[in-house]
């Protein structure tokens, strides 16, 4: 799905520079469920942003789909994230002002898609997660769990092919870390690729490779038994 | 999409509702000060859209260039010489109609009744110029036979308590006229129902001919190409075979033709009829011609000023909230959202803002409407609901208020990457300087308009100061036409004289404190190749001096009965008294000076020999003149004929007496006339109120750009103090004191104050120096309304960010540094 070769990413500052990915080299395959863990400041949420489209590296090779878009101008790159990635990060990031329905349709109100269109595929997604009952309340109304649920549900809302969850069940308790974790599989069974940024061994097990990065590079990947 | 626009912004907008709150009340109030300068210039502009020809109507100007130490000084005059509308009749056969106005004071007799009225001798194809109101009448042809005259109803009551009174006869200046018309009041806002073209009685031109001629001993007058005494008015016909190019053609030879010995240049100009008011109006307030500015353009330029804050205001709270949204828009992007869409949902937010402010600001300015309605005498609502230019304007300019407003903002938010949302720290900091400038700009127009403000104060104080010290007692002046009145000036002098409660009695040419200028041009020898020199000038008779109270640095004052040489009669030589600045212009002293002799072009024929003038005076340099926009220095000419408006000097101890034996004096000599006379106080109060009036606009307007300033502030200094609760929890958790902090802050605050104001001090000192060259005072252009402008702004903005400021400075640092 993916192809990440000698990514290189510094960020600047007028007294110092930090390398946060150094040479970085990472496949995802179509289908593929990766789980990307390692100690705080390794860089693997800058590797996250970069496989999202959302920071462009300083130098090095992204193949997308089979398409090299290295050299992609800022708006194809919007396109291409509008149409096949989906994020899910740690604290959720709903907008506050918006309903659980609303937040869960914004994507597919940038992607112009025809009002009945959209409010269809919305509703099937809230029922997926189940979240239908709540789809009039705001996030503030909601329980963490239901929140990244309805998070989940705004990732998917558009049939990305590829998922980047940054820490997903960070800020929820083990019953319904499990629940996301659940989704994110049924997912994957379904032929989602997914990247996930994860600190816990446990939910890391559960993909079907585990990348570790250490100081900015990729220190090991095991492939593990599905 | 639109909707989900909609929506999101009717959410921000009610999230941060006070903060928009105050973005829309100031955008509200620049936009009623927008919607007054607007409608003021309006006014000005379509002032005669009301008249069906008013669009065909053209005036012809005069612009005559004074000579001025080389270069020209440009005066307009609204009218042309007497013989201009026969000429352009029978040179441009094609015009529909060709007519002239000559505005007059009359007394109007009937059975033993003397009344004055603001009259005007016209032509009889006057009426055909303008559709006037007839009541009574043939609406064209009323002045077609000799020795007619149409009333306005007012005038008809006052005279014959009746509007029907055609065919009914009054008497002007010992003619017997007969009414052939009554009027009603000639609807505002057109130049014919105000200032000098206003009248109540229209008397047919052949009576003023029939005067001329009598003067001249019964004969045909030669024709005066001199003088520019007629509006003369030029309606283009309606198959467009005369075009106005073709009318100003037709002027452009017409000096040259009859009046080649002119030693000045002038220029005759065909303007269209909706110019008049506009001219007369940037006469009145800035002498346009000489400073260049015109008075539509200036109020425009104020108001615009004002809304152009608001819209910076706008702009600055944005960009400030900007900085709270980055999550929210960092998100968006996330999603997909495109920098083009996230600008549209910001511009359609800012119009939300804007529509909000414009409803308000309809309101507000629609409610002193019906008052102005009654002021000005007109219905000013209808005038400009039915001004299709008003509604395109107001359209374009809310839309350029929304790209104004709304377009930073949007492009700060729009910048926002999405993986910013993480890492704020660099865009924020550009925002930041981004802010500062908006606050420098918007405090630079304030203080700008500040300082005008103080300065036209002050101008203000020392014109009033001027007039309150002139003279220590009451000044009557007669504003009678001593010539219709047939009363003789010596002879009123000599009832005058009698007196115990008159000190003292002369004459002036014109009045004193109005707001005319006269000035004459001087030279050093009588070499024609030299280059003169434009000085004021003042016509006045012996005891003018002493009327004024105006005190003789060296030399003597006018004296009838030593010979005094007499100004201006015909090519004599002539004794001056010049005034202090004159004489140090001219490298004197005032003991110097006396005795010397200069010299006056003629401005009629540059053939002639300069006529010598001879200084025998050198007085102080007190005017009683309102403008003088060529110069300070001037000269007073002897001038017994010339000078024939009596000014008299009353003992204050008995007003009431002096005016009493003044109004008998003139009873005994002028029976049938009634006297007009006006303390030299009032007509200096009356010109006055055109300068406080524009000194009042400019505090208004100071005080509305100042809210505005203040209340971006107020805004700012809240948000930015929210996002700088870490930094200065950090300051304070590693050992600032609470006023360390409070000092810090207010500093940051007033420093982009500070040098908003510095920046505005070239463009204030010369705005001020240019309004003050108008007048004959002028006030010292010192450095104290540049400081104490300075000093206001600097405390308001103390005032505005002190309650914030001292909220943060209190911060508990252990609350910001909690999460970390």
């Amino acid at each position: 799905m993916i192809t990440l070769s000698g990514i290189r990413k510094t960020y600047r500052t007028k007294e110092m520079e930090t390398v946060a990915l150094d040479d970085v080299g990472l496949d995802v395959g179509k289908g593929e469920f990766v789980a990307l863990v390692g100690p705080s400041g390794c860089g693997k949420s800058s590797l996250l942003h970069v496989a999202g489209l959302i920071d462009r590296p300083d130098a090095g090779q992204y193949i997308f789909d089979g398409e090299d878009i290295s050299a992609f101008r800022e708006s194809r790159m919007v396109e291409i994230r509008r149409q096949h990635v989906g994020f899910i990060f740690q604290s959720f990031n709903l907008l506050e002002d918006l309903t659980v329905f609303e937040n869960v349709e914004l994507p597919l109100l940038y992607q112009n898609v025809p009002k009945a269109r959209r409010r269809d595929r919305v509703r099937e997604v809230l029922e997926l997660v189940g979240l239908d009952s709540r789809a009039r309340h705001r996030p503030a109304q909601l329980s963490g769990g239901q929140q990244q649920r309805a998070a989940v549900a705004r990732a998917v809302v558009g049939d990305p092919k590829l998922i980047l969850a940054d820490e997903p069940t960070g800020n929820l308790d083990t019953k319904n870390g499990d629940d996301v974790m659940e989704m994110l599989s049924t997912l994957n069974e379904q032929g989602v690729s997914i990247l996930m940024v994860t600190h816990s061994p446990v939910h890391a097990a559960r993909a079907g490779r585990v990348v570790e990065m250490i100081d900015g590079r990729i220190a090991n990947a095991v492939r593990q038994a599905a | 999409m639109l909707i989900h626009y909609l929506d999101t912004s009717l959410r921000n907008i009610w999230r941060h509702r006070i903060s928009a709150g105050l973005s829309i009340f100031a955008l509200a109030i620049g936009l009623v000060c927008f919607l007054y300068a607007l409608g003021d210039a309006l006014l000005l502009t379509q002032s005669e859209k009301h008249f069906g020809k008013g669009g065909r109507v053209l005036f012809v100007s005069t612009e005559t260039n004074l000579p001025n130490s080389g270069k020209t000084v440009k005066t307009t005059a609204l009218t042309a010489p007497a013989p201009l509308a026969a000429y352009l009749s029978s040179k441009l056969p094609g015009l529909e109609t060709v007519a002239r106005m000559r505005a007059t004071e009359a007394v109007v007799s009937v059975e033993g009744q003397h009344v004055f009225f603001d009259s005007a001798y016209a032509d009889a194809a006057f009426l055909r110029v303008f559709g006037l109101p007839f009541v009574h009448g043939e609406a064209q042809h009323a002045l077609d036979q000799p020795r007619s005259v149409v009333l306005t109803q007012v005038a008809a009551q006052r005279l014959f308590n009746s509007d029907d009174v055609l065919g009914r006869t009054v008497t002007v200046q010992g003619m017997d006229l007969t009414v052939r018309g009554v009027i009603a009041a000639v609807p505002g806002p057109s130049h014919l129902a105000r200032g000098p073209f206003k009248f109540d009685v229209l008397i047919s031109s052949d009576v003023i001919e029939e005067r001329s001629r009598q003067e001249a001993g019964g004969v045909e007058p030669p024709a005066d190409w001199i003088t520019v005494p007629w509006f003369t008015y030029v309606v283009l016909p309606q198959d467009g075979k005369v075009s106005a190019q073709m009318v100003d053609q037709a002027l452009a030879d017409v000096d040259r033709q009859f009046s080649p010995q002119l030693a000045v240049s002038r220029a005759f100009k065909a303007r269209r009829i909706s110019e008049m008011v506009m001219i007369l109006m940037d006469g009145l307030l800035t002498h346009g011609d000489q400073t260049g500015i015109r008075n539509d353009v200036l109020i425009t330029v104020l108001g615009s000023i004002v809304v152009a804050l608001a819209c910076l205001n706008h702009a600055n709270l944005s960009a400030a909230q900007a900085a709270g949204r980055t999550r929210e828009v960092a998100l968006r992007r996330t999603l997909g959202a495109r920098r083009g869409q996230l600008i549209v949902q910001y511009l359609v937010e800012t119009a939300l803002k804007v529509g909000a402010a414009c409803i308000l600001a309809f309101g507000l300015a629609i409610l002193p409407l019906p008052a102005i309605s009654n002021a000005v005498g007109f219905n000013v609502f209808t005038f400009y609901a039915t001004l299709p230019l008003f509604w395109v304007v107001v359209v374009a300019a809310t839309m350029f208020i929304v790209l104004a407003a709304g377009f930073y903002p949007a492009l700060v938010l729009s910048r926002i990457l999405p993986v910013g949302g993480m890492r704020a720290d660099a865009p924020a900091m550009e925002r930041q300087r981004g802010r500062k400038v908006l606050v420098v700009i918007q405090f630079a127009f304030v203080n700008l308009l500040l300082i005008l403000a103080l300065v036209v104060g002050m101008e203000n104080r020392t014109l009033e100061r001027a007039a309150g010290t002139a003279v220590s007692d009451p000044v009557l002046v007669i504003t009678n036409s001593m010539k219709d009145s047939g009363v003789g000036v010596d002879a009123l002098r000599s009832e005058l004289s009698r007196s115990a409660h008159i000190k003292a009695v002369s004459t002036m040419a014109g009045q004193p404190w109005t707001l005319s200028v006269g000035a004459a041009p001087v030279q050093r020898t009588p070499d024609l190749a030299e280059k003169p020199v434009s000085m004021s000038l003042q016509i006045v008779d012996e005891d003018f001096f002493t009327v004024f109270d105006i005190k003789l640095l060296s030399g003597r004052a006018f004296t009838a009965n030593r010979g005094d040489r007499v100004f201006g009669k015909g090519d004599l030589d002539s004794d001056i008294v010049v005034n202090l600045n004159m004489a140090r212009q001219l490298g004197w002293t005032p003991e110097q000076a006396i005795g010397k002799t200069v010299y006056r072009t003629s401005v009629t024929d540059r053939t002639k020999a300069p006529t010598a003038l001879r200084i025998i005076g050198v007085a102080e340099n007190k005017s009683v003149k309102m403008l003088s926009p060529i110069t300070q220095s001037g000269f007073y000419g002897f001038g017994p004929f010339a000078a024939v408006t009596p000014v008299i000097r009353l003992d204050a101890h008995n007003v009431a007496a002096g005016v009493s034996d003044v109004e008998s004096a003139w009873n005994a000599l002028a029976p049938g006339v009634p006297i007009k006379r006006q303390f030299a106080d009032d007509i200096f109060r009356t010109s006055f109120s055109y300068f406080n009036a524009l000194g009042s606009i400019i505090i208004v307007l100071a005080s509305f750009a100042a809210l505005i300033a203040v209340m971006g502030l107020v805004g700012m200094a809240t948000y930015t103090l929210a996002c700088r609760q870490r930094e200065i929890g950090i300051r304070k958790a590693i050992g600032s004191s609470v006023s360390q902090v409070f000092r810090l802050i207010l500093w940051s605050f007033s420093q982009p104050v500070v040098m908003a104001s510095v920046i505005s001090w070239p463009l204030a000192f010369l705005a001020a120096r240019v309004y003050l060259s108008l007048f004959a005072t002028r006030a010292a252009l010192t450095p104290l309304p540049f400081v104490i402008a300075l000093a206001i702004v600097v405390l308001v903005t103390c005032a505005a960010v002190a309650r914030q400021a001292i909220r943060a400075a209190r911060l508990n640092p252990s609350e910001v540094l909690h999460y970390e």
